[in-house]
């Protein structure tokens, strides 16, 4: 039989009136309230009681700091009416009592409607503030690059990863700050008119549950298309990620605690627990960092590999769509190779880079791989190939090319200050391909290249 | 505000009010101890009472003279209102207003 029982709790400050019922009732069944974390509220199993809770708030109170006199006199004064304090949750006070009629803990409406205000404006105000900040942060990066590139938010789930949440997540803290303002001002009335706060509705519960609950099914949507798309690393770098995130919060969760625990101020906690915070931040992103270079995490894996000229070469190359040795016939002694994979729900991605040495000297092989189901984005992706350059001194054009030698639909030439040079752009109903080359392929290689990046039927 | 006050006439700690105010309006009137201890901490705050002495986590308060005018008005405004009451209504034989 297990001890001990955690529950999320998606409650607020001010549902004070939900809180002692949901209390009461946990009671009832035999769990009793120990101690409220920052995810979870843990309760301990007890013998099934009718009993009663309450609570109360002191502005004094804090997370960081142990109890203070005030509230070590206000413990004395409830333990006196019988009530007995159970836990606390930033200025929350909770006391629960075993009388059969307990003195209220709270006797004046407009003195609870006023300290509810203060611990509304101490902790849950500045923190959905904060994440409003970080939402639209959010929403005018991903939707920034939506806008101004295209092509490179559809080239990976995060963008629309990162957007959707940014607008869910304001749309959540929006409601969430509507519902608590909705409240007070139907209490501020209430109490003038002489009655109590109003309960406060189940919305806010459900929105907080609502929302919960479509984070995690987009993350699972995030997660499976990464790892449909070949980001399988991907995957394990954001499941260790949040791991991470998680792990920290416990640890800087505990760091306060314990120096609340021990009798340590508010300044010398805040300061400490900031800290620790800090520096377990800066040791997880640099960890990461340096793992993803070191190990080359997002890359293609190329161990073994050795220098020449300067060119960090394959002992066994990666196979591609398409090599030089596919266009020339020739075999090479020096070969480097990489490819990178990207894509989203929208669209499929890969680049690829192959150099070679001949007896000519250095050859190389660039092209990316474009495959897109929705003629709208296949138009995005187009035109973002096509669009000049700004940073190139050279007027860029593009021209159309008789697509049959090469097997396509549609293929376009680029051109630099009306000059033709190398670089193409092939287009078949899902698939567009941009290819850079040293040298104009002959028509042969027009066929080769053709039917290497045919897609399939 | 005002049977705390009245409670303050002599030293008395936050629970021996909650008591007294039960005992003397025979249960007519509640203060929880949550509202007491806000008022308390405020009525300290304001000059009303003043803190006397520390029992362990117990606190015991008298009234200042600052309270003790307060309450004088406040007896004042409510005599007022009392004697308006019997002055205005009709069955008293009162004038009407």
């Amino acid at each position: 039989m297990k001890k001990y029982k955690y529950q999320m709790e998606h409650l607020s400050l001010y549902h004070f009136q939900a809180i002692e019922e949901r209390l009461a009732a946990m009671e009832a069944k035999g769990w009793r309230l120990e101690k409220i974390g920052t995810f979870f509220w843990r309760y301990r199993r007890s013998e099934p009681a009718q009993t009663h809770y309450a609570v109360t708030y002191r502005q004094d109170a804090s997370q960081f700091s142990p109890p203070t006199e005030g509230q070590q006199s206000l413990e004395a004064l409830c333990a006196d009416a019988g009530w007995e304090k159970v836990a606390d949750w930033f200025q929350m006070q909770i006391f629960r009592s075993a009388l059969p009629h307990p003195v209220p803990l709270e006797t004046d409406e407009a003195l609870r409607l006023e300290n509810i205000r203060g611990s509304m404006r101490k902790n849950f105000l500045p923190s959905h503030l904060l994440l409003m900040g970080f939402a639209l942060f959010l929403i005018v990066a991903w939707g920034g690059q939506l806008l101004t590139d295209p092509v490179r938010f559809f080239q990976s789930s995060s963008g629309w990863f990162c957007l959707v949440l940014g607008f869910l997540l304001a749309v959540f803290l929006l409601c969430s700050l509507m519902g608590y303002w909705r409240w007070y001002r139907k209490s501020v009335q209430s109490v003038a008119e002489g009655g109590t706060c109003i309960r406060a509705g189940r919305g806010s519960e459900r929105l907080s549950q609502g929302f919960l609950g479509i984070l995690i099914l987009l993350t699972a949507v995030y997660l499976f298309f990464e790892w449909c798309r070949g980001g399988s690393r991907r995957v394990f770098f954001w499941l260790f990620y949040t791991a991470a995130i998680l792990l920290l919060i416990y640890v800087v969760q505990k760091t306060r605690e314990y120096l609340k625990a021990h009798g340590f101020s508010k300044g010398v906690n805040v300061l400490l627990t900031l800290g620790v915070d800090i520096i377990l931040a800066a040791a997880l992103v640099s960890g990461l960092t340096w793992g993803v270079i070191h190990f080359d995490w997002f890359g293609e894996s190329r161990n073994n590999t050795y220098l020449y000229q300067n060119v960090s070469c394959d002992y066994s190359p990666i196979d591609l769509p398409l090599t030089r040795t596919d266009l020339t016939g020739q075999m090479y002694e020096h070969i480097s190779r990489r490819r990178h994979q990207g894509g989203s729900i929208f669209l499929a991605y890969s680049s690829c880079w192959e150099i070679v040495f001949s007896a000519e000297g250095m050859e190389s092989l660039h092209y990316e791989i474009t495959d897109v189901q929705s003629e709208w984005l296949r138009q995005i992706v187009r035109e973002d190939y096509m669009e000049a350059d700004d940073s190139s001194p050279l007027k860029i054009s593009w021209r159309p090319e008789d697509p049959v030698p090469w097997h396509t639909e549609q293929v376009w030439r680029r051109y630099l200050d009306g000059e033709p040079d190398s670089t193409y752009l092939l287009q078949w109903s899902r698939r567009i391909v941009a290819l850079s080359l040293n040298t104009p392929p002959d028509s042969a290689q027009k066929s080769i290249i053709g039917i290497c990046f045919k897609p399939p039927a | 505000m005002f049977y705390i006050l009245l409670c303050f006439q002599e030293e008395r700690c936050g629970a021996d009010v909650m008591q007294r105010i039960r005992t003397v309006t025979a249960g007519r009137v509640e203060v929880g101890p949550g509202t007491l201890y806000s008022l308390l901490e405020r009525f300290v705050t304001e000059g009303l009472i003043r803190e006397t002495s520390t029992q362990g986590r117990r606190r015991r308060y008298v009234i200042t003279e600052k309270g003790r005018s307060m309450l004088e008005r406040e007896y004042l405004r409510l005599t007022t209102l009392v004697e308006d009451y019997r002055r205005l209504m009709p069955e008293n034989g009162g004038e009407q207003p």
